[in-house]
């Protein structure tokens, strides 16, 4: 079994929760950008959550299954399209032989996840699948996918097989059939405000800054990927310069350089940096940056640790209880 | 200039996921030695939801997961900010400096100037220097190791003369090749694979500071010395073609 | 007011008993409850974790003249498992389906919410919605009603 890159589209790799316990050897951590999509698309097919699956960004990439596929489709809505039909996403769906899945454009949010049923046979990099292309590490031979690759998949549980059959049965003449429960996810997206904690350094910046940080609108400039969003709106100055010892940083990271234009950290951050950190994105909020594009607005609102650690602890508790939900739902359809 | 008392040990979130133990705010080896003596104790014994710690020149940072923290450590009315502080405390209490073994030296054969150094004009001209006495500054120091970060292999260098010092670009450049080697502020380092960043840029390296492929990725490890060797342009690309 | 623990309790008794249909008045207010002594295959199938067989269906009337209806299986579309009744997909969004709006067979006419997974509810039959028999966000049961319905012949 194995899925063929027909067009890679702007950009598409593997990727998994990251690459974790090599930051002290510089290895940046990487992973799914929006990671709570990553997860449940993994969970949808039976996986474990941590399972390596294709970040698809933007527009432009197209897929074929070799055999028949349990798939799921998480994260931005980038306009699924098999055989000219929209596919649904954050369900589990299967793919006959054969079939095409192309993702025509964003209609929201900027990364869609495609999990596998077994997840991709390929090897690990320092304990991870996930792609660093930046550092030639890890994902399908170190870099972005391209037209032609193929990628082998792995074996399916029996989770899977299960789920795999029950939709098998609903198709007609299409080349796929999705299924009829669905985790309602992309309210988590869409938002336009992202909270943030305020960060290491935050008292060092003027009352000026420290107002527009959290008053004023930012914008994502081109200059953004992986690595990071460069933002662009007021330019927060210090209250008098100083050179900062690097020390570690962390993804959603707000750091501020010289010439005041935030730079958000995410997935392929550095690990450790030198400018002066003005807030830190709460966790459960990631998704909302991840998903954002350039060109796209953004504002910060201020929360207290205290309210950032509520927010995962509420997240995590939530993919607990879908996990479950989901493991009850498999027990009962037929 | 922010200074805090170096001997006074801070605790301070990043997020709700990690957690910097601060031991100082100026590069020097005694506390350096106490970063790594905290490194090592983290790797022989870590706590249940601990992920994974970056060391820097004067701090650790703990990476952990606050769901398991609570359900493993669970008070209400504690955080798991609080839970971590606690059980780091406890780890400082007895911790352990190393001795001092004698350390590695590493040359580094660097092209300086040219394309490979753009802002070598600009260093000299912030120090009222020639761009020869920058290199000859450069190259005859023996630099410590103090901490690999920022990206993959990449070595944070203590020891730079006061006489080259120079700020960071103001923007940072969208990309730096591999190989770069740069100064920013009082530190000097070389970029090891191609990445945005800050530094100004005085010369290039031939060598492969990071190899994935190996168990220990990085060449360079924190306690070694490096010396930088300058090479012509024809020697780089000899260099270069050993390697291939 | 009757609270709903007294109204679970009521549903909880009369199930126990060997009463079919029951009828109640309190302040205005006519409720039916009626047994449904075999459950349909297709009911069995969509069962969720936490289904309860055997379960009375429930029918609130607060109109007097339908309060002798009685509501035959095939005219209403019922709740495959105890959750939450979604008349929508997004708070923005307009209703799936409302009283007069023509349905085909497998159409998606609202969701139930169990443990934060959203199951879609379809029409079994091509037909006409008649009632919205709930409101948006309102807990409902097992074989619930959810729709009244038209079949369209």
């Amino acid at each position: 079994m194995s899925v063929h890159i027909i067009r890679p589209g702007l950009l598409a790799t593997i990727q998994d929760l990251g690459r974790y316990g090599f930051q002290q050897y510089g290895v940046v951590v990487g992973g799914a950008m929006d990671s709570f999509s990553f997860r449940l698309g993994n969970v949808l097919v039976g996986n474990e959550e941590g399972e390596a699956a294709i970040e698809v960004t933007m527009m432009g990439t197209s897929l074929q299954f070799k055999e028949d596929t349990l798939i799921s489709i998480t994260g931005g809505n980038l306009n699924p399209v098999i055989d000219g039909s929209p596919v649904p996403l954050w369900r589990p769906v299967f793919v006959k032989k054969d079939t095409v899945l192309s993702f025509a454009g964003c209609q929201s949010g900027c990364r869609a996840y495609v999990a596998v049923a077994g997840g991709f046979s390929i090897p690990s990099v320092m304990n991870s699948k996930s792609t660093y292309v930046r550092g030639e590490i890890g994902g399908f031979k170190g870099r972005a996918l391209k037209e032609g690759d193929v990628i082998p998949l792995a074996e399916e549980n029996a989770f899977s097989l299960k789920v795999k059959k029950v939709l098998q049965k609903k198709l007609k003449n299409d080349s796929f059939a999705a299924a009829d429960w669905y985790v309602p996810f992309e309210r988590y997206l869409n938002g336009k405000v992202v909270r943030v904690v305020k960060g290491a350094e935050f008292e060092e910046f003027s009352e000026l800054a420290q107002k527009q940080f959290f008053e004023q609108e930012f914008q994502i400039t081109p200059q953004s990927d992986r690595m990071g969003y460069r933002l662009s709106g007021p330019s927060l100055q210090l209250k008098q310069s100083f050179e900062l010892l690097s020390e570690a940083v962390a993804n959603g990271t707000i750091q501020v350089p010289s010439d005041g234009n935030p730079i958000v950290l995410l997935a392929d951050r550095q690990t450790t940096g030198g400018y002066p950190r003005i807030g830190q994105i709460a966790a459960a909020d990631l998704p909302i940056i991840a998903q954002m594009k350039p060109g796209d607005r953004v504002r910060f609102k201020e929360i207290s640790l205290h309210e950032a650690e509520q927010l995962y602890m509420e997240r995590e508790k939530e993919i607990k209880q879908i996990r479950t939900a989901l493991l009850l739902k498999e027990r009962s359809v037929e | 200039m922010m200074k805090k008392n170096s001997e006074e040990i801070q605790m301070k979130p990043l997020g709700e996921a990690a957690i910097t133990v601060q031991f100082g705010t100026e590069i020097n080896s005694f506390i350096n030695k106490k970063v790594k003596a905290l490194a090592t104790k983290l790797q022989r014994e870590s706590f249940s939801g601990f992920i994974e710690f970056t060391p820097a020149f004067a701090s650790v940072t703990i990476f952990f997961d606050p769901f398991i923290v609570k359900q493993v450590y669970g008070e209400i009315e504690k955080s798991s900010f609080q839970i971590v502080q606690v059980i780091l405390e406890r780890m400082l209490e007895t911790l352990v400096e190393e001795e001092e073994s004698t350390p590695r030296i590493v040359d580094i054969p660097v092209c300086y100037g040219g394309d490979f150094g753009p802002d070598l004009d600009f260093v000299a001209g912030h120090n009222h220097l020639s761009t020869d006495e920058v290199i000859h500054l450069h190259a005859s120091a023996e630099y410590p190791v103090y901490m690999i970060g920022f990206a993959p292999g990449f070595p944070y260098l203590g020891g730079l003369s006061e006489k080259i010092n120079a700020p960071r670009r103001s923007s940072p450049r969208t990309s730096i090749p591999a190989g770069s080697v740069g100064i920013a502020g009082s530190q000097t380092g070389v970029y090891p694979i191609s990445t945005p960043g800050g530094w100004q840029l005085i010369g290039r390296t031939p060598m492969a500071l990071f190899r994935p492929d190996r168990d220990q990725p990085s060449v360079l490890s924190a306690g070694d010395l490096v010396k930088f060797v300058p090479i012509t342009k024809e020697e780089y690309e000899q260099y270069q073609e050993r390697l291939q | 007011m009757i609270k709903m623990s007294d109204f679970q309790e009521m549903v909880n008794i009369i199930d126990r008993s060997s009463v079919n249909v029951f009828t109640f008045e309190y302040e205005g207010m006519k409720m039916k409850l009626e047994k449904q002594p075999v459950l349909q295959e297709k009911d069995q199938k969509q069962e969720f974790d936490v289904s309860m067989p055997n379960q009375p269906t429930l029918h609130e009337q607060t109109n007097e003249t339908s309060k002798d209806e009685v509501i035959s299986k095939d005219e209403v579309i019922n709740s495959p498992m105890v959750g939450t009744f979604y008349a929508r997909a997004n708070e923005d969004e307009d209703p799936f389906v409302q009283a007069g709006d023509a349905v085909e067979k497998g159409q998606v006419v609202c969701i139930v919410e169990a443990m934060k997974l959203f199951n879609e509810v379809q029409a079994d039959v091509d037909g006409e919605i008649v009632e919205v028999l709930v409101k948006d966000g309102e807990v409902v049961e097992y074989g619930q009603p959810l729709f009244k319905l038209k079949k369209r012949s």
